[in-house]
């Protein structure tokens, strides 16, 4: 769960993320206009924008959330929206203590551009 | 402990964890399924995928003033009614404006549509400007138990970022046509039974009206200050005749 903030109108229309899983898993994705903060946990101030199974592509790889399986999320300039990402089941085990399990940082150069 | 997908530990906090020329993300927490419990802090560990829309502000903007004078002639409308009548008029309008309206000529995307409906009642005027929230919430008197007079209009906004399109290039807004008012009254008596006794709803002109009640009015005292004129000429002619009758007698 974490904050973007648009410096320009954007659309998100896909992800990866990091998955220590390589089993199916299926994913969800949730948006809510400005910061999580102080809403982690109120389910209610939160859209749910679709769900998708993806196959794990385990630790050190990214596992794509392609376009189409949650709705496009549009994002103003100069405008904060909260994203959550989570994987209904499950089925993996991270440590709390360290980065152990955590797998290798993905590049730190998130923000592909797409194509319109 | 369980929960993904995968966040890093952060090493600096309140600092964006990566941006770019078009936005910025920051550092967060994990949240186990579903909005259950909260690791914190942490950083999102993957890609998003985006898409850059077209710059803002919009470059044409400008009011496309289409002024529908529109009367109604209802019998007094309960809640109920009143409920019907604003679904239908929203649905109809925003339906119609999405498939016909708002189309320049050159082609260029309309970017929005926006809506302004007035309503004027005999009581009341009304701004809604989201089309699809027009209500008239107030209580009506129940002295107007023949026939409640609606008057209402819109007000289009056509914004799109094309530069080259201009004011007359936009397709003026079709509902002043006859059929268009035809097929609106259609789906209103479709709605409920209580509209069958609609009278009529006809564009009227507002200041075409006042100019001719000017028109009205001014021939009026032409005709008045004309009958006077002849009535005082016949009058006239009357007394000088019979003056010289009398002259005539009295030689």
């Amino acid at each position: 769960m974490f904050d973007v903030k648009a410096i320009e109108r954007i659309r998100i229309v896909s992800l990866d993320i990091h998955l220590i899983s390589t089993i199916t898993e299926a994913v969800e994705v949730y948006s809510k206009e400005g910061t999580y903060k102080g809403e982690s946990q109120n389910y209610v101030a939160w859209v749910r924008q679709g769900e998708t199974k993806v196959i794990g592509r385990g630790e050190g790889e990214s596992t794509p959330v392609p376009s189409g399986s949650f709705s496009i999320i549009e994002i103003g300039a100069g405008e904060t929206v909260a994203l959550y990402v989570t994987v209904r089941t499950s089925t993996f085990i991270y440590s709390n203590g360290d980065y152990e399990g955590a797998g290798k940082v993905l590049p730190i150069t998130p923000l592909i551009p797409t194509e319109n | 402990m369980k929960f993904s997908p995968i966040y890093l530990f952060p090493s600096i906090a309140l600092i964006a964890l990566a941006s770019n020329h078009d936005l910025e993300i920051y550092q967060g927490i994990g949240v186990a399924y579903a909005f259950g419990e909260r690791f914190s802090p942490r950083k999102f560990n993957g890609v998003i995928k985006y898409q850059k829309v077209p710059r803002s502000p919009l470059t044409y903007n400008e009011e496309v003033e289409n002024l529908h004078m529109t009367f109604v002639g209802l019998r007094f409308m309960g809640h109920y009614e009143e409920q019907v009548w604003s679904n239908v008029t929203s649905n109809f309008i925003e339906n119609f404006y999405n498939v016909n309206g708002g189309k320049p000529q050159n082609g260029a995307t309309i970017e929005n549509v926006s809506v302004e409906t007035y309503v004027d009642s005999q009581e009341h005027t009304e701004i809604e400007k989201n089309i699809t929230q027009i209500a008239r919430t107030e209580n009506i008197s129940d002295d107007f138990e023949d026939e409640l007079q609606i008057f209402y209009h819109h007000r289009l906004q056509y914004d799109t970022a094309s530069t080259t399109i201009t004011h007359a290039e936009v397709v003026m807004d079709p509902f002043a046509e006859s059929i268009q008012r035809e097929l609106y009254l259609n789906e209103l008596r479709a709605a409920d039974p209580s509209f069958r006794d609609i009278k009529y709803l006809t564009k009227v002109e507002q200041e075409e009206s006042e100019d001719s009640d000017d028109d009205d009015s001014f021939l009026y005292k032409i005709l008045l200050i004309s009958a006077i004129g002849l009535f005082c000429l016949v009058m006239a002619v009357f007394f000088i005749r019979r003056l010289r009758r009398r002259r005539k007698q009295e030689y």
